[in-house]
């Protein structure tokens, strides 16, 4: 099938490259289908070609609703979401199947990038099952704006991992 | 909006499966008990709002020329995220 964005162009994708959220995420209700893509390189993160770190998720149906994740580990080594995934939506999935990723924010002021990232509400994909879902910690004291990298004022495309 | 006035221990029953209860009163907070089926969400309004709000924040995000996907062609997941060494 083909994906239409605004930002990539049409992309060819495989019924086994989406996720479908069936509750929507919080802002945008109504169930979801997104394509996961792997981000390019953002400089500082470790973006490598086989461990990739950052993904973009790309709404099916709107061109212009994608959101930038990351994998939240390499920037947040101690991160641990103690949540009950037992629902609806996870009810039958294997705790290996489990991915999360987290949504990061871009905050340009002129030149400046700033990059935040919410770790209070994670995006959890059942790999396996294609299905996914943001949930909000209700433990825990993880911020919605996260620190996770700043461009230089001098150096629009330079990343620097915070 | 419907308005009901309850003690502590009384509950108010939403359809057939959602109770709310009223946990304890003093004054000017009030702690309640929410018993629903688990694909009933339930969160504090602020922040469920903030998370929303957040949410309109990076949707379509302006880094498409920091972050390029990496030959326009999709991805799986990593099967297990990297996690710290314990």
């Amino acid at each position: 099938m083909h994906v239409e964005t605004t930002r990539f162009g049409t992309i060819e994708a495989r019924p086994e490259d989406l996720v479908v959220f069936p509750d929507g995420i919080p802002g945008f209700a109504g169930k979801r289908e997104m394509l996961v893509m792997a981000g390019g390189d953002l400089l500082g993160l470790e973006n490598e070609a086989d461990h990739p770190t950052l993904f973009w998720l790309q709404d099916v149906a709107d061109p212009d609703l994608a959101f930038l994740t990351a994998v939240p580990w390499s920037a947040y080594p101690d991160y641990d979401i103690d949540a009950d995934l037992d629902d609806d939506v996870f009810g039958e999935s294997e705790p290996d199947d489990i991915c999360v990723l987290v949504i990061v924010t871009v905050r340009r002021d002129g030149e400046q990038a700033l990059l935040t990232t919410n770790l209070r509400a994670p995006v959890v994909i059942d790999q396996s099952r294609r299905v996914g879902k943001q949930i909000i910690l209700e433990e825990g004291d993880w911020p919605v704006r996260a620190p996770l990298a700043e461009t230089k004022p001098d150096e629009s495309a330079s990343i620097e991992a915070s | 909006m419907l308005i009901l006035t309850r003690k502590k221990g009384q509950s108010i029953v939403i359809a057939d499966d959602i109770v709310v209860t009223v946990i304890e009163a003093s004054g000017d907070q009030v702690r309640i008990g929410v018993d629903a089926p688990r694909h009933i969400a339930v969160h504090r309004e602020e922040v469920y709002s903030q998370i929303s709000k957040e949410n309109e924040a990076a949707r379509a995000p302006d880094a498409a020329d920091l972050v390029k996907p990496s030959g326009a062609t999709p991805a799986s997941l990593p099967k297990r995220p990297p996690r710290p060494a314990s």
